[in-house]
């Protein structure tokens, strides 16, 4: 019995494949590499992060103001951003100088008493004229030092100038309170409950603050997996060694995943156009070397073969989106919805198929094809979101976004990696996607075919 | 077997193909003959099915090709002029896909593949990827498709373009080989000595037009039995027509300073006349041929121009 004809074109076509696959190797390791990519530069795994500022810091007051900026800069959340370098004012200067540091902070000498009594002093700020974004954190950083010590100043009037009457021993009860170089403990608890009643006088606004800074974390179904997995790994090593694992390296790890599932599918739908376009673009190659007219005098219908070509390519990216779901799940440890994912990988594939069918039906030549077929990719691909996150971009260009196709893809993958979206969820970029699909495809075959008949 | 009924076709306004018509027989190399861009291709194109004609069409062995154009391509075998193969298939892959589509499967597919690539003399190379063969094997490869599903009519365009002797000695013996077993060729070609050797009867076509058809002896006496002499010299194109006049056993075909070409009837044996008149008026001749009746002078006498190869 005679085999259908989009069989054997599949057939042959598979086979052509593989004995070139490295454009297809190509289209499945691209997006990984390039998502591995951002998610390393953009993320705070893979031991590196967002770079920290590099900051010298010249102390010459050495007083008790000098030392509470100092600790300013090791506290947890500043040490993230900030590294810092205690050193001379003409050696700060040199590392400004050789581009080693992105900024200086001097503190002057005096400038603890001057803080105490409330005089007007100064905090001096050295940037670094080579680099754009570390002066610019460190002036910010000093700036906010200055003014936490101004209000603190402001606020603790009293105490403080009881504190350093007593120090200076101008304060007439200073003989009593003050033994052998050390405040008494009369004098302790004076100053305390000074404190402490200037801190109950200002209770309404300091507690609780007034604005409370609200972080949320979205977590994602895949990062939601690979937290999963790795406290359990973490739960183990710990009963194991007694360790409790290292939170920084969790969370960064985390982000990194994160990240990753973010960019990945923007990058596989990209790949997945592009690969479509290699494969599709067979149909002006092959009206050129003659294969095409030659299967046409075959006794076939010509419909087989078109179907056959737009198949192949299909069957093809199918092959490349398992193999990326395979690579993804291992690297992210997607907890998808497998139906939902490969409907719409062929939903994709069809509408980008159907839509290359269309440009190649109405190109003259596969240059002429492939140049505008690339173009408008190129554009689906900026516009649609596969390139940059669709909230980084332009308003125009969100609105724009839903006429590609890039758009409905990434909003499925993305809904089913992240939100763990089932069919049902992704029903409409389904609809639209298959939609374009089936319409292009059925105008871009006739078209074809009434090319190839008309001798074009 | 094959009949080709008043078949016009046009690209815009091109006409490519002008009411043309003519019949292969079983067994039979039917050679359409002519220059570049005369039609041959076009003609070709709308008999297997690929064109659509304006006007006319084809029949196979009483199958109308616009009524059952399925039945019709699979009683016929098609070699187009380019090589129309997949390079990064074997010879054994292209052949089994196009051998697929006509309907082959099975063992008899395999045992169709193996048996034509033998006859095409590529049984040594057919696991090697297509892309690595030389062009005359390539150009073997190319009949070797056509020929895999066994047609009763194998339409040869321009088989043998650009490639060597040897290569192309073998393609003619293929293909000599094929129309024993009863099968009907039609061939296109601009080589003459190709038409001319091959061919059992031969479509001399030009500008669209089939001008003359018959067997080579036809062809002949319906131009007439003629010698072509040809001299070239030192000589004005009005001195040699003082010494040359035109009657019913000489005629020029072309004349000019240097050039002349004479059309000689040979039953009157005027060729030594005519150049013993030409020396003996002494006009300086350098070079002298004389061509034996043959497609050139057909083509020649038809046209008013030479056939280049």
């Amino acid at each position: 019995m005679r085999e259908p004809t989009v069989w054997i074109v599949i057939r042959k076509d598979l086979l052509r494949r593989l004995r070139s696959p490295l454009a297809s190797i190509v289209y499945l390791l691209f997006p990984f590499v390039f998502s591995g990519l951002m998610a390393l530069a953009f993320g705070s795994g893979g031991g590196g992060g967002i770079p920290r500022v590099q900051v010298a810091i010249v102390d010459q007051d050495a007083g008790i103001i000098s030392r509470f900026v100092l600790s300013v800069f090791s506290q947890e959340q500043v040490s993230r951003f900030f590294e810092t370098t205690q050193t001379s004012a003409e050696e700060a200067m040199e590392l400004v100088e050789k581009n080693k540091v992105a900024g200086a902070i001097i503190i002057p000498k005096g400038f603890s008493e001057a803080v105490l009594d409330r005089r007007e002093t100064h905090l001096k700020v050295i940037k670094n004229p080579a680099q754009s974004i570390g002066p610019m954190a460190i002036e910010e950083m000093a700036e906010m030092i200055a003014q936490i010590l101004d209000g603190g100043a402001k606020v603790l009037a009293e105490p403080l100038e009881r504190i350093m009457g007593l120090a200076r021993g101008t304060d007439s009860t200073a003989p009593r309170m003050i033994q052998g170089g050390f405040p008494t403990d009369e004098a302790v608890a004076e100053i305390a409950a000074l404190v402490n009643r200037t801190l109950r006088s200002i209770r309404h606004f300091a507690f609780p603050p007034v604005i409370c800074l609200e972080r949320t974390q979205i977590l994602a179904a895949s990062q939601d997996a690979a937290d999963q997995a790795e406290s359990a790994a973490k739960s183990a090593a710990a009963g194991s060694s007694g360790d409790g694992g290292e939170p920084d390296e969790e969370e960064g790890t985390s982000r990194l995943v994160l990240i990753f599932s973010y960019v990945l599918p923007g990058m596989a739908t990209f790949a997945l156009f592009m690969l479509a376009l290699g494969f599709m673009a067979d149909i002006p190659r092959e009206r050129n070397i003659g294969t095409l007219a030659r299967q046409l005098t075959s006794p076939v219908h010509a419909s087989g073969i078109i179907a056959g070509k737009i198949l192949s390519t299909v069957i093809m990216g199918l092959l490349v989106a398992a193999a990326m779901a395979v690579i993804g799940a291992l690297l992210l440890k997607v907890r998808a919805d497998l139906g939902a994912f490969a409907l719409l990988c062929l939903a994709f594939l069809g509408a980008a198929t159907g839509f290359l069918t269309l440009v190649f039906g109405f190109a003259r030549s596969e240059q002429q094809g492939s140049t505008l077929a690339s173009i408008v990719i190129m554009v689906m691909a900026m516009v649609g979101g596969s390139w940059i996150p669709l909230n980084s971009l332009p308003s125009f260009c969100r609105m724009l976004a839903p006429a590609t196709l890039n758009y409905w893809a990434i909003t499925g993958f993305q809904e089913i990696m992240i939100s763990g979206a089932g069919i049902v969820e992704i029903a409409q970029p389904l609809a639209i996607l298959f939609t374009v699909g089936i319409v292009g495809t059925l105008v871009g075959s006739w078209i074809v075919q009434r090319r190839l008949m008309q001798g074009a | 077997m094959l009949a080709v009924r008043n078949l016009s076709k046009s690209f815009g306004s091109l006409k490519a193909v002008d009411n043309i018509s003519f019949q292969v027989h079983a067994g039979e190399i039917y050679g359409l003959l002519g220059p570049n861009g005369a039609g041959k291709t076009t003609t070709i194109s709308c008999v297997c099915g690929l064109l659509k004609p304006d006007a006319g069409g084809s029949e196979l062995e009483g199958i109308d090709l616009a009524e059952d154009p399925l039945a019709f391509k699979r009683r016929i075998g098609v070699v187009p002029q380019e090589i129309a193969i997949y390079g990064d298939l074997s010879a054994q892959e292209n052949v089994s896909f196009w051998g697929q589509l006509a309907g082959l499967h099975g063992r008899d597919l395999r045992r169709r593949v193996e048996d034509v690539l033998e006859i095409v003399g590529l049984q040594d190379r057919m696991k090697d990827r297509s892309s690595k063969l030389s062009g005359g094997m390539k150009r073997r490869l190319n009949l070797a498709i056509g020929m895999v599903h066994n047609p009763r009519l194998l339409l040869l365009d321009e088989p043998t373009v650009g490639i060597d002797v040897e290569a192309r000695i073998n393609i003619l013996k293929v293909i000599r080989d094929v129309v024993k077993s009863g099968t009907a060729v039609l061939y296109t070609t601009h080589y003459l000595e190709e038409a001319q050797d091959l061919c059992d009867r031969i479509g001399i076509m030009d500008k669209s037009c089939i001008l003359a058809e018959g067997s080579l002896d036809e062809l002949r006496r319906m131009v007439g039995e003629g010698q072509i002499l040809t001299l070239r010299g030192a000589f004005s194109a009005d001195e040699f027509r003082g010494v040359i006049v035109e009657d019913g056993g000489v005629r020029i075909v072309t004349l000019e300073d240097g050039y002349a070409m004479l059309d000689v009837r040979v039953e009157r044996g005027e060729v030594s006349a005519v150049l013993g008149r030409i020396l003996g008026q002494g006009i300086s001749v350098d070079d002298i041929s004389i061509q034996e009746p043959s497609l050139q002078g057909v083509f020649l006498k038809l046209t008013g121009r030479e056939l280049s190869e």
